[in-house]
């Protein structure tokens, strides 16, 4: 079943008076478990991608569906919501919560679906034996290390148990050993529960963990490799 | 993980700057409580010492324009039924006493000079209670069996040079019309507190004055109560009583009716603590601002992040409106208790601060703070409201950031 269909995308960012484009007319599409990674160098328009499929910025031209739903046709209320139910994000520089601890990170999406807290509490704590965190559990993010700390991002991206995880760079501030780890632990959560993920990368180490690779260059996606 | 519970967090992410916002706010805060304090005690003293020099609580008199013209002309607002009325007073619990006077110009003469004066002429065994705040600076006051003694306000005696001793006439329009004169010795000099007063006054026995005068009731009853917040509800009983009988109809005037200056040292000050209040406040709200702009922009790619994972733009509001409550609050807190804390030491340790005569008056006094709760709150809920009211500002600016370029914020 496909969930995300792009097509003829086009995006573009206004830099001083001109419009760069960065995305030409993309037409790519997801299947429902499946584990994509997008490569391409610097600039290629990799996050521009990732940002569309995530309904955190609209396309100028062309749709973006997920789920049979337009996302440019939602509003920022829709959008959120559907963020919230449907969607997990994992960023390069984890963007955790400073003031929160593992736990409340983790928890930290439940909370806003309004889930109540003995429900909280069983799933969180399922989720950092899950990820390997319950030893370090109450410890802010500035106690962590990075493996742990994109550990906790994961664990956040995950606890709503969502359709589809969107990764940015997951591994791009990781070392090498820990990046190997860390992608592991994706391709798991994977294959356990079925969710689709989406990630960009540089690394070919990562893109291995993948079974679909897109490449992306100025703006198209120019090749695609299925191992 | 409730909204409040983060914004708490957060507000001591970084603490130097938070610490500065709070002081900010304290400071504000407990200037006004102090301010609130000074202007509180400082009325209630002047309070005090217009209804003790001569104003009492309520007056009574027969006419509304005797408390205009009355003194120039007394004998046309004479009571005819002066006892029964005093007896009705006296009869009231909150009721210290009745006090008939008489009041009216005369010309005051010693062997080379003379003046002016307003004869205040009370029965003398009443006089303390009215004239509470009479001050002897020369000589003695009047006892209950002088006669034909007067007691003479210090800048009365110094127009005239008298001194105590001294005989003085005085001469003044009687009841028929016709001038009449007596000779007066004078038994002290005193001081009122308010140079107008220390000017024109002179104290006589009401005995000698309406004798003097040729009359046998006066054109006024003054009421002096055990405590002056009794006076609005004392008022208003009497004036009903007084209006539900036959005979001869009555005003009743309360002390703040007749206090023209006590009223305009009060807007004064009142006008002055708004305008504190304001500049205070405006001062808060752009330190607020300042620091939660700071906070959001230093935080931008937390909202970005937090809005990527299905935070609503209201929660984003909510989240920095928390933050501005809880810097309300804690400034709020401990600049009330600061303020209180200042009074509390000036007063105790340090027994008051001495306030130099303020204009008008002839004496400086020692002013202590006393600010009253309503204030209090007052002040702590405008510095709270203030502070969620500042936090509007930088609150919809973290809401409406673009997730995507909010995400690549470095």
């Amino acid at each position: 079943m496909i969930i995300v269909s792009l097509e003829q995308v086009h995006k573009g960012y206004k830099l001083g008076k001109a419009t760069v484009p960065v995305l030409k007319g993309v037409n790519l599409q997801l299947a429902e478990g499946e584990m994509v990674g997008i490569m391409g160098p610097s600039g290629s328009g990799k996050t521009t991608l990732l940002n569309l499929m995530g309904g955190i910025d609209l396309p100028d031209r062309g749709k973006v569906l997920v789920y049979n739903r337009d996302l440019a046709a939602m509003g920022d209320r829709q959008l959120a919501t559907f963020r919230s139910e449907t969607l997990g994000f994992i960023f390069q520089s984890f963007n955790l919560i400073p003031v929160l601890t593992a736990y409340e990170n983790i928890e930290y999406p439940l909370v806003l679906q309004g889930i109540t807290k003995k429900e909280r509490w069983r799933r969180v704590e399922a989720m950092l034996a899950a990820v390997g965190l319950t030893a370090v559990k109450n410890h802010r993010p500035d106690e962590l290390s990075g493996g742990q700390r994109q550990r906790v991002a994961i664990g956040r991206a995950l606890i709503t148990r969502p359709k589809l995880v969107i990764a940015d760079e997951p591994t791009g501030n990781l070392d090498h050993q820990t990046g190997k780890v860390i992608m592991e632990l994706m391709k798991q959560l994977n294959e356990r529960a079925k969710t689709t993920f989406v990630l960009a990368t540089h690394d070919p180490v990562v893109a291995s963990y993948t079974k679909r690779v897109l490449y992306l260059r100025d703006g198209l996606v120019v090749r695609e490799e299925v191992q | 993980m409730s909204t409040l519970l983060l914004a708490w967090r957060n507000i001591f992410r970084n603490k130097r700057r938070t610490f500065f916002t709070l002081s900010a706010i304290m400071i504000g805060i407990m200037a006004l409580v102090l301010f609130d304090g000074f202007v509180r005690y400082t009325l209630w003293g002047l309070q005090e010492s217009t209804i003790r020099n001569g104003l009492g609580h309520l007056q009574l008199a027969t006419a509304e324009d005797y408390f205009t013209t009355g003194n120039f002309d007394p004998f046309r607002y004479l009571f005819t039924d002066q006892e029964a009325i005093v007896n009705q007073l006296q009869a009231r619990p909150e009721v210290k006493n009745v006090v008939p006077q008489v009041t009216f110009a005369a010309t005051l003469a010693s062997a080379e000079k003379s003046g002016i004066v307003m004869v205040q002429a009370v029965p003398v065994e009443l006089s303390r209670s009215l004239f509470g705040f009479r001050q002897i600076v020369a000589g003695r006051d009047l006892l209950a069996e002088d006669r034909y003694r007067v007691l003479l306000a210090r800048g009365v005696a110094e127009k005239i040079g008298a001194q105590v001793g001294e005989t003085m006439t005085m001469m003044a329009i009687t009841r028929n019309g016709g001038l009449n004169a007596v000779d007066l010795e004078v038994v002290g000099i005193v001081t009122l507190g308010f140079r107008e007063l220390d000017n024109m006054q002179v104290f006589l026995d009401l005995p000698t004055a309406m004798e003097f005068l040729d009359i046998d009731s006066v054109p006024l009853l003054i009421t002096v109560l055990e405590k002056t917040e009794y006076t609005g509800a004392v008022k208003a009983a009497i004036t009903q009583l007084f209006n539900s009988q036959a005979g001869q109809p009555l005003v009743v005037k309360a002390w703040d009716e007749l206090a023209d200056y006590y009223q305009q040292v009060r807007g004064f000050y009142g006008t002055l603590l708004r305008i504190m209040r304001f500049i205070i406040m405006l001062v808060v709200v752009f330190t607020i601002i300042n620091t939660m702009t700071m906070s959001v922009l230093e935080r931008t790619r937390e909202i970005g992040a937090l809005r990527a994972i299905g935070t609503q733009k209201n929660g984003i509001i909510r989240l920095f409106l928390a933050e501005g409550l809880w810097i309300g609050l804690l400034g709020g807190i401990s600049g009330v208790l600061l303020g209180l804390i200042v009074s509390s030491v000036i007063n105790h340790l340090f027994g008051g601060v001495y306030i130099p005569p303020p204009p008008g008056m002839a004496e400086g006094y020692q002013a202590f703070f006393t600010p009253s709760f309503a204030t209090v709150g007052q002040n702590f809920l405008l510095a709270l409201g203030v502070a969620v009211l500042a936090a509007l500002y930088p609150a919809s600016k973290g809401a409406k950031l673009k997730i995507a370029a909010a995400l690549r914020y470095l």
